[in-house]
């Protein structure tokens, strides 16, 4: 790795170390992130120890179409990802530029399968409210499924606003594709999509047997 | 294609089996299990994610060392949590679980 000095930032001599501070400025922030998402995973597991059947009814009251899509696509834009990483590594533009784009075009994608899924839940009534269809417990339930998958969402939105302005700013060659800023954006991604997968486990899979 | 390409494209695979496993599940009664089985696919798909594609294991030990402090202090946060919940019925007094509003 060159100490290109468009890619080296104070106060780091070289960009091995500058490197090694993102890594670890970073994973500070997700022990901070893995903290915040801990609370909630606890309010979960308390209340569906508390009311397992009113988890369960919940739980399938949820449409795990929707749910696996947003999977399926949010692992994709992972290894997309990885792909950007890589192009950085090897100072490559356009595989930089290109696969920055692409990841925020799959999370984008999962943002509107997101809405077309909240717009059904609203249409059936599932929010905790007056018109609640099913028995009172399974508000708790679901009113873990709003907080978290939209803490969630706004967690994908703004990786997405990142993916967007560096893979222009590379394209543009305002930035430097071995930036230590697109490791940096790819920890987070991988991090947002990592919770969605503990996420779809506990909102869209129990219950669904009709046991 | 590089071997990092390839190694990284078979574990996206890998992430997309265990998706597909863990959908097929839901379909089975598997009683508690089912509920250890759909965590144990989701902990071991963060798992690779991790490792793998945000390179844990090619980390150095400052790094590895952040993220797993990160997991000691959500084992305090459930094990004290639920060392009370768990615990509330032991003297049968006051501190037993709230009553249960649902009729199941």
């Amino acid at each position: 790795m060159s100490d290109d000095p468009s890619v080296v930032q104070f106060p780091w001599p070289t960009v091995a170390r500058q490197r090694e501070g993102v890594a670890f400025g970073m994973w500070t922030f997700l022990g901070s992130e893995i903290l915040f998402f801990g609370g909630l995973l606890l309010t979960y597991a308390v209340y569906r120890t508390l009311y397992p059947q009113a988890f369960n009814s919940g739980s399938a009251a949820t449409d795990i179409f929707y749910g696996t899509i947003n999977t399926a696509l949010l692992l994709t834009s992972s290894f997309i990802m990885t792909m950007a990483l890589r192009g950085s590594e090897s100072g490559s533009r356009g595989v930089v530029a290109a696969c920055m784009l692409t990841t925020a075009a799959f999370g984008l994608a999962f943002l509107a399968v997101k809405g077309l899924e909240y717009a059904e839940d609203i249409d059936k009534h599932l929010v905790p409210g007056p018109h609640f269809p099913l028995h009172p417990p399974a508000r708790l339930f679901f009113a873990f499924y709003w907080v978290a998958t939209g803490v969630h969402a706004i967690h994908l939105l703004v990786g997405i606003l990142v993916a967007v302005f560096l893979g222009i700013r590379v394209a543009l060659r305002q930035m430097a594709p071995e930036s230590t800023a697109i490791e940096a954006a790819s920890l987070y991604w991988h991090f947002v999509d990592s919770v969605w997968i503990v996420l779809y486990a506990l909102i869209y899979l129990p219950g669904r047997s009709g046991a | 294609m590089t071997w990092g390409v390839l190694r990284h494209a078979g574990v996206w695979i890998l992430l997309l089996l265990l998706l597909g496993a863990t959908a097929a599940s839901s379909s089975f009664d598997l009683g508690e299990n089912g509920a250890v089985l759909r965590l144990g696919i989701a902990g071991l798909q963060v798992l690779l994610i991790w490792l793998l594609f945000m390179d844990l294991l090619g980390s150095s030990s400052l790094v590895r060392l952040c993220a797993i402090s990160a997991f000691l202090w959500i084992l305090l946060l459930f094990g004290l949590t639920f060392s009370d919940y768990f615990t509330r019925g032991w003297n049968g007094t006051s501190t037993r679980y709230p009553a249960r509003t649902a009729t199941w």
